[in-house]
């Protein structure tokens, strides 16, 4: 064994730790023929000596008992906090269902009742259109099907015109047999009743017989009738037609301006006209 | 390395993490004063110690699950997260308080019995030497402080520092020479100064 040899495992034999016997019996018979090795194996068994002695001056000290107390303490506080938690999610675990058959049933409740959404929505939206502009279907069903009100029976027709305001408003315009639904705008104090059901008004004169459904005039469909409405009934010349966007009459100009024709307008809150029908 | 305690840790760890507080006092109580003096090595101050140790055991409560003795010992874990907190502690620079902590004191009037002169000194050197390991790097100072203050064997330093063993054994010798260089230094500048003496006396 040489010098390097032995520095190299110096510590190891001094820790008597990863040497073997033979090993361990190389080393000392070295350390005993070269005097700067056997310097280097005093000093290394010193300084393992005053380690012991540092160590064991160590472990005199010791961890003071409030650790202890602060650490059961806080386990205790540990603890709850883990009680609590395990509380919360067994109550979250009964709130959300896990996947499986109660979750198919759940979606499959979801489903219906979205169904049931849509249907009732799409019931409404019609119900809606309606009541704006009622189907001729249904006016002549109401006008056929039920007596109409007296007071729309008391009320005088004008010469041509028969004008016709929801139930509850009286008649306050004639019109001329002339007029266009600009001309005849009526009062502010017409303006109706939005509960008022449209088809009360056609019960007002079960005579007529109504022979179209409404039209939407070109310049007034973009118009809303959220904010109230009124239908007056106007007699107007067949040639007026074309001044409402609708076909040209194929009568001559004479013939189709001697024509009368009988049509119910319905007029928004504004007064514009924002559809009609003709009535026979 | 095994664990002589690994089959009482094992009951012990399952009634803790069924919330048993006196399991987790005696888990506690055994290794404590180990952890302490590890604390106490690494960082040379009582109240960083003391620190360490209430971190060391309030993380492993906390996070009981974490420990999985198919990695190694609860020892050596426990050792593995004292190391980890007092390196922290020297990073931020609360460590190193050597002097004037009344433990430290009575330990030095307990360094060993006998003559009171002879204690003196010893305790003396005792102190230098603590100092000359404090001034190690903390990589060195580690593997010393496990292998040759706490003697560990080799292995079971390697697990708690989670290195190989080749590499514990040669930052161990690379550690002792470094002590050794510093406290013959030390030793030579003593000699040298005895050696100074006045050729004549002035009055």
């Amino acid at each position: 064994m040489n010098c390097q040899e032995f520095e190299s495992l110096v510590v190891d034999l001094v820790r008597g730790e990863a040497v073997d016997s033979v090993l361990g019996t190389r080393c000392w018979a070295h350390a005993s023929s070269c005097s700067r090795c056997a310097e280097l194996l005093l000093d290394q068994e010193k300084l393992t000596a005053g380690l012991e002695a540092l160590a064991t001056r160590t472990e005199q000290i010791l961890a003071p008992e409030r650790i202890e107390r602060a650490l059961r303490k806080e386990f205790r506080a540990h603890e709850a906090k883990l009680r609590d938690d395990a509380v919360g999610l067994a109550f979250a675990s009964k709130s959300v269902r896990p996947v499986g058959m109660a979750s198919s049933r759940l979606a499959w409740a979801m489903a219906a009742a979205a169904t049931l959404l849509v249907v009732t929505a799409v019931t409404i939206a019609k119900w809606r259109q309606g009541s704006t502009l009622p189907s001729m279907a249904q006016n002549q069903t109401a006008g056929q099907n039920e007596p109409a009100a007296p007071a729309a029976r008391q009320q005088p027709k004008p010469q041509g015109a028969a004008s016709q305001q929801h139930s509850q408003a009286p008649a306050t315009k004639k019109t001329s047999p002339s007029s266009t639904p600009e001309n005849t705008r009526p009062p502010l104090e017409r303006k109706s009743n939005s509960k008022t059901h449209p088809s009360n008004r056609v019960r007002q004169n079960p005579d007529d017989v109504l022979a179209t459904d409404f039209i939407w005039l070109p310049y007034g469909s973009g118009l809303t009738l959220d904010d109230g409405w009124a239908m007056i009934r106007v007699t107007m010349p067949r040639s007026e037609l074309a001044s409402l966007g609708m076909p040209a009459s194929p009568l001559s100009s004479e013939q189709a301006s001697a024509e009368l024709l009988k049509a119910d307008v319905v007029l928004g809150q504004d007064g514009l006209a924002r559809a009609i029908r003709f009535v026979e | 390395m095994t664990d002589p305690k690994a089959g009482n840790d094992h009951d012990l760890l399952q009634r803790m993490r069924a919330g048993d507080e006196e399991a987790f006092v005696q888990i506690y109580r055994s290794r404590h004063n180990a952890i302490h003096s590890f604390a106490l090595q690494m960082c040379g101050s009582l109240s960083v110690a003391e620190d360490v140790t209430q971190e060391v055991f309030l993380a492993f409560m906390r996070d009981v699950d974490k420990y999985d003795p198919a990695r190694g010992s609860l020892s050596a874990y426990l050792y593995g997260m004292a190391r980890n907190i007092a390196l922290d502690f020297l990073k931020r620079g609360r460590a190193d308080v050597p002097m004037g902590e009344p433990g430290m004191e009575t330990a030095s009037r307990l360094a060993g019995p006998g003559d009171p002169l002879s204690d003196l000194t010893r305790a003396e050197a005792v102190e230098s030497l603590r100092r000359a390991v404090l001034a190690l790097p903390p990589h060195y100072r580690e593997v010393l402080v496990l292998c040759d203050l706490n003697e560990m064997d080799y292995a079971h330093a390697a697990g708690v520092l989670g290195c190989a063993v080749g590499t514990v054994r040669s930052r161990l010798h690379r550690a002792r020479e470094m002590l050794l260089r510093r406290l013959g230094a030390r030793r030579a500048a003593g000699e040298h100064a005895e050696s100074l003496k006045p050729a004549r006396c002035i009055p």
